[in-house]
């Protein structure tokens, strides 16, 4: 699934270090995300979504 | 290293920290199993194995930070199903291949049954935990809880009657092995004192 994580953290100014802190996940499981590696569950979307204060459909590409 | 010195038991850990106490905790039980068999004393690992499980739980509970996420979960099932798959084919086949190869040496027999049984043990608990998982919600700890030890006192029960009953083996009586209850198998090689 393609997604927009990597783009609007950088534009927030996180590191995937604050980003993973406040999603409650471990850094290796944000660096999957942005690289499309891994298809987070739809409560991990919502919590990376929060974190960014974005809905999940801003982030990921649902299509 | 220094780190597990340096760490206050009373103040939360870091991740570095407790998996610093997890590999200091293993390289201690691996120590004290390897001890055990040179001077065949089993008590002091089995007690120094749940006193490790009750350490880690302890700190495990006051580590600051993720430890593990739901990705760590999905791969650790998968890994987990693949590993039951890959020991069940290799133990049945090992099973069939030393069970056919039991009359040219006895020692085989109860090898192969070891292997058959503790491969039935195992797919029997991925069968009551996936049917744990599939039916009861993953936060009702306490069934969990209860499924676990009604399993384990299950296999022990079985362990223990096998194991104390005695039935069919040799037993050595005034220097010659006699034959309790109809073991399957010969009589050991080792002499008989």
């Amino acid at each position: 699934m393609k997604n927009k994580i990597k783009e609007i953290r950088t534009k927030l100014g996180m590191t995937q270090e604050e980003l993973a802190a406040k999603a409650g996940v471990r850094r290796e499981t944000i660096v999957f995300l942005e690289q499309g590696k891994y298809n987070p569950s739809l409560g991990l979307a919502n919590d990376v979504a929060k974190a960014m204060g974005k809905k999940i459909d801003q982030l990921f590409d649902l299509d | 290293m220094l780190d597990i010195i340096n760490t206050n038991v009373y103040m939360q850990l870091t991740v570095g920290q407790y998996r610093n106490i997890k590999i200091a905790t293993v390289v201690v039980l691996a120590l004290a199993f390897s001890q055990s068999f040179v001077f065949k004393n089993f008590f002091i690992p089995v007690v120094l194995l749940v006193a490790g499980s009750l350490l880690l739980m302890y700190f495990r509970r006051r580590v600051k930070g993720i430890l593990a996420d739901e990705r760590d979960y999905a791969t650790g099932g998968k890994a987990a199903l693949l590993a039951i798959q890959i020991y069940s084919w290799i133990a049945v086949l090992g099973m069939l291949a030393l069970y056919s190869a039991s009359d040219l040496n006895p020692y085989y027999q109860p090898v192969a049954m070891a292997l058959a049984f503790s491969t039935t043990i195992l797919l029997l608990i991925y069968a009551v935990m996936f049917r744990y998982y599939d039916k009861f919600k993953f936060s009702d700890k306490k069934f969990l809880f209860t499924v676990i030890v009604a399993v384990i006192f299950l296999v022990a029960a079985i362990a223990a009657i096998r194991t104390l009953s005695g039935e069919d083996d040799w037993i050595c009586k005034n220097g010659q092995w006699v034959k309790h209850g109809n073991p399957s198998f010969a009589p050991p090689q080792t002499e008989c004192k």
